[in-house]
């Protein structure tokens, strides 16, 4: 019979507890579970981060894992919070109610534009208050936003969709490029001119595939999601970007799914622990914060690429 | 795939870690209720870890009905100019498997 040491040349550890940091690959014995035990690697995975104080969806949001920024949202919310990587602290609050809108910047430094009821105005938030910013020539609500503060963009929007989008520059909105495709509800990554834009509605609700690149003058197609998705947490970049539950058919019901972009196309990466659409993201594709959505709830989560060595017992018949 | 249930309540940061979501499926539901695999030592370590209270299917369920039925009315107290023109819907009830 073939063992373990004339395969590989090496005995199993015998351990009386699972090793901090297993490498890919790492086979072991825990002799106080009587468990024999390998360290895999995976593409990433969710772990729970501390909860917002207020729950809330269809809410905008920016910063990064450690220090990000939750604003307004669904219920008729003007309260925003921080988050230092740990908890949410109350942050500034918005001069009035504001959802389903496009945001872009930093915690310390952030842009909401649009939405249900405040369709053309933008507030500007200095990491303790909001102010009025430039309006919008195109009432949007639904839109996407990338970007920052002073050189951002807001992307479609609307119903039914528009396919056009505006560019910011901290002080007025000007016409940018506009989209093959007229969505609302998508996911967006990037910059003013290296922005994604990633499914959404075209037909309320409807939920589409459609990937979309900018360059900060012309929107070329990208690689189509896997699934038709809306309402999902982006983050990340136009080629580093990571799309995190939201509503897909039928019926837009939640999903968990995750998926991350390379610039190409999109894969599969670790779900969320709970599905839920109108949440809200920021971070990068490696290190991404995922928080708020419906029933309404505060729950955040927060990812870690891949690979991440994990442990799993070995089991067999 | 076979499941149990369990109620606790999510404290934040720590209450599920990277290396439990990826060992063992965990799934969050209305109510601080959890689904995990049946016969999973690691996920029966979670819920000690947790403090969770294990719970029967139908007893995870009445919890988790109790809670959509208070977002459901929630929805319905709303003005007719918030319902129905966006995906602000009038949530929906979940059947657990």
């Amino acid at each position: 019979m073939a063992t373990y040491y004339g395969t590989y040349g090496q005995k199993v550890q015998y351990l009386a507890s699972d090793p901090a940091s297993p490498q890919a690959g790492q086979v072991w014995f825990n002799s106080t579970s009587n468990l024999l035990k390998v360290g895999i690697s995976q593409t990433g995975a969710w772990a729970t981060g501390g909860n917002l104080a207020t729950a809330r969806s269809l809410l905008g949001g920016a910063g990064t894992q450690t220090a990000g920024l939750a604003i307004g949202g669904n219920p008729g919310i003007t309260s925003t919070e921080e988050y230092d990587g740990t908890s949410w602290t109350a942050g500034g609050t918005l001069p009035e109610t504001r959802r389903e809108f496009s945001s872009a910047g930093t915690q310390t430094s952030a842009l909401a534009s649009g939405g249900f009821g405040t369709e053309l105005t933008s507030v500007e938030y200095d990491g303790t208050s909001w102010t009025s910013g430039g309006n919008l020539n195109i009432t949007r609500v639904y839109s996407g936003g990338n970007g920052t503060q002073t050189a951002a963009l807001s992307v479609g929007g609307s119903s039914p969709a528009i396919a056009t989008t505006e560019e910011y520059d901290g002080t007025s909105w000007t016409a940018g490029g506009t989209m093959s495709v007229a969505k609302g509800y998508q996911g967006s990554a990037g910059t003013q001119t290296a922005a994604l834009s990633f499914g959404g509605f075209t037909t309320f609700p409807t939920e589409i595939t459609s990937t979309e690149e900018y360059n900060g003058t012309s929107w070329t197609a990208g690689g189509a999601l896997t699934t038709a998705t809306q309402l999902m947490g982006p983050a990340g970049t136009q080629t580093a970007a990571l799309s995190a539950g939201g509503a897909v058919p039928p019926g837009s019901a939640n999903t968990n799914a995750t998926f991350q972009y390379d610039g190409t196309s999109w894969t599969s990466v670790g779900s969320l622990t709970t599905a839920r659409q109108g949440l809200y993201g920021c971070g990068t594709q490696t290190s991404a914060l995922a928080f708020a959505g419906n029933v309404p709830t505060g729950a955040t989560e927060e990812f870690t690429g891949g690979p991440v060595v994990v442990t799993r017992t070995v089991t067999g018949t | 795939m076979a499941y149990k249930y369990c109620t606790a309540e999510n404290w934040g940061k720590g209450f599920i870690e990277i290396g439990e979501s990826s060992n063992f499926d965990i799934s969050g539901l209305p109510g601080n209720v959890w689904r995990i695999p049946a016969n999973n030592k690691d996920a029966n370590l979670w819920v000690f870890k947790v403090a969770g209270s294990f719970k029967t299917k139908s007893e995870a369920q009445a919890i988790v009905d109790a809670e959509v039925a208070k977002a459901q009315a929630a929805y319905d107290a709303l003005p007719e100019d918030q319902k129905n023109n966006s995906l602000n819907r009038r949530p929906e009830n979940i059947v657990l498997e």
